[in-house]
Parts: C-alpha cells; sequence; structure tokens
C-alpha cells in the first residue's frame, strides 16, 4: 500500500488542492494538522483518509513522525511525504515510486537555479556542508518531497522536531547506509518568506555537526 | 559604614524575595519554594550587609578577596541552575510529546 503523509501547519486555502491532487497517486493521504490555528483540520477531514491533530504545534519533524507511525500502522509499503503548502506537485509521485524500486529512500531534487536569491544560497550552503561532512552523493539535502520504503523507516527514523527533519533523514541514512537516490522535480515557490528562515540554517548546520560527530 | 555596593546587593535580595512571596501567592510556588528561595534571598542579603561574616569561608578556601568569591560562587550556582533548567526542559519537552502523540491518536480522523 502507498500511503502520502502531508504535515500542514495552518495550510487551509491550499491543503484541499494537495490532498485531491496526491490522492490521484497512492492509496492513502494522511494529513498530520500540526496545531494549525486556523480550518486546515475541517478541510482536511472533507478530503484525506486519516487526519490527525496536534493539540500543539509541535514542529514539522514531530508531525512527520506522527504521520509515518500512522503510515505504518496501516500497513504502508511505501511512505511519500510533501508539503501541504503546495510547494511540490503530486503529478511527480509515479516518478518516486518508479525510482523506489532501485532504491530505498528516493529523494527530490529542486534546480537550484529557480529558486530566489535567499533560498538559493541557503541550500546551496547547506548541502554543500551535508556532501563534505556526510559524504554523500546529494544535490539537494534540504528537499521535503520524498519516497521512502517502510522497511528502512526504522534506519531513519529521526529525532528532531522541527525543520531538520530532512537533513537528519539524511545523516541517518548515510550512517546506516541506506540506498538512495534523486529525481529531478519542479521548483516551486509560493511565498517568498515561507519555510526555513536564516536563523534555522544556523541551527540546521549545527545539529549537522551534531548528527556527524556527537551521534552516538 | 554600608557601601553602595552593599545597598544595591541588598535592594536586589529584598526585590528578589518580594517576587518570590508574589510567586507563591499567585500560587505558582509551593511553600517549600517560598522558603528555599526565602532563605537564599535572606543569605545574601545578610552576606552584603556583613561582609566580613564571610571572611571565615574566604580564607578557608583561599581566596583572595570576597568579590572573587561570589563571582567563583556565582558561576558554579549558575552552572548548576542552567543543568538544572535543561534537565527539567528536556524532561518537559518529552512530556509534552507523549501527551500529544496520546492525543492525535485518539482524535484520529478516518474517511468512511
Amino acid at each position: 500500500m502507498i500511503i502520502a503523509v502531508i504535515p500542514a501547519y495552518n495550510e487551509a486555502k491550499r491543503i484541499k488542492g494537495v490532498i485531491l491532487k496526491t490522492s490521484k497517486y497512492v492509496d492513502r493521504v494522511i494529513v498530520v494538522d500540526d496545531g494549525s490555528t486556523d480550518n486546515t483540520f475541517a478541510v482536511a477531514k472533507r478530503y484525506a483518509d486519516i487526519v490527525l491533530k496536534n493539540i500543539i504545534n509541535m514542529g514539522k519533524g514531530f508531525a512527520l513522525r506522527v504521520g509515518f507511525e500512522a503510515a505504518i500502522k496501516e500497513k504502508a509499503s511505501l511512505i511519500v511525504m510533501l508539503d501541504a503548502d503546495g510547494q511540490h506537485d503530486a503529478s511527480e509521485i509515479p516518478v518516486f515510486l518508479r525510482e523506489l524500486k532501485k532504491s530505498d529512500f528516493v529523494i527530490g531534487e529542486r534546480d537550484f537555479s529557480k529558486m530566489h536569491f535567499r533560498a538559493r544560497c541557503a541550500n546551496m550552503l547547506l548541502s554543500a556542508v551535508f556532501r563534505i561532512l556526510f559524504g554523500m552523493d546529494i544535490g539537494d539535502s534540504q528537499s521535503g518531497f520524498r519516497a521512502v520504503n517502510s522497511k528502512i523507516y526504522g534506519k531513519i527514523k529521526w529525532d528532531t522536531n522541527k525543520y531538520g527533519v530532512e537533513t537528519e533523514m539524511l545523516a541517518n541514512a548515510a550512517r546506516n547506509k541506506v540506498i538512495y537516490s534523486e529525481v529531478p522535480i519542479a521548483t516551486i515557490y509560493h511565498e517568498v518568506y515561507k519555510g526555513t528562515s536564516f536563523i534555522d540554517g544556523i541551527k540546521i548546520a549545527l545539529l549537522m555537526l551534531k548528527w556527524r560527530f556527537f551521534r552516538w | 559604614m554600608v557601601s553602595g555596593i552593599q545597598i544595591v546587593v541588598m535592594a536586589f535580595a529584598v526585590i528578589m524575595a518580594f517576587i518570590t512571596y508574589n510567586f507563591y501567592r499567585r500560587m505558582h510556588f509551593k511553600k517549600k519554594d517560598l522558603f528555599l528561595w526565602t532563605a537564599a534571598w535572606a543569605v545574601l542579603f545578610l552576606a552584603a550587609l556583613f561582609p566580613q561574616s564571610i571572611s571565615v569561608v574566604i580564607q578557608q578556601l583561599h581566596i583572595e578577596r570576597g568579590m572573587d568569591f561570589f563571582t567563583i560562587f556565582g558561576f558554579i550556582f549558575l552552572l548548576v541552575v542552567v543543568f538544572y533548567l535543561y534537565a527539567i526542559t528536556f524532561q518537559l519537552q518529552s512530556k509534552i510529546e507523549k501527551i500529544v502523540l496520546a492525543v492525535a491518536g485518539k482524535s484520529k480522523y478516518r474517511k468512511k
């Protein structure tokens, strides 16, 4: 069974479109409302197969963990994760699923040249730091559009509750020698200032050092 | 004669004792916390009022000046407080995670 996990925080305007589009390519859609203060939960309930609600905002990492655990309980064989803000084009899910026949962990790679300046710099820098620290041949370490074979969930399982989740997944994959690959995906930005901030970027870079040198 | 810095420290101790009492009055502190913190502020107040009273301790520890004594123990105290707060925050975070996870599981909505 193929299950999509969509963590959502205050995405009432976009979540409907994302769910409807995603449900065309997967068997079930799980939405985790991460303590939204708008109508995200109500909208998600109308269109998603399963909706879970965190009573307070815990962060993307936590919401994803809740979603993945729920997907595993639903006996998912393949899990696709994507953002609720429409930054990921669900019509690309079949590309991920095809790639999962060759590897266990597929990461969507965005075209940095199509990003606005700040995001391009941050993503290029973080991805470069990641490659140096972990020796993984990854073009886009911050992409949140991914697909995972549920068998290897234990090997990539993350502790972080916040934005560092994508990086920690990769760090764990590197440590546990998970077979991974990248597929090119569309680069879509709706709001210039949404997503990882400069401070988040610094925190992620520091976390990378922690995961590389102080993990035991 | 009481010097300026002594007055500052004594005033600080009195204000902190008052804030501590207010915390207790609003039931944010238990009686145990009230006694513990009030005792700490009282010690600070007395040490500022009678600086010579700590000279015995200072001599025993081979510390030159009273100011050095307060600096050293201030740092030690701060480190203990930071460690304690870190531990408490960590515990609270994992408790919150458990609660949120349990509530999320219970409020799970499944389309019919």
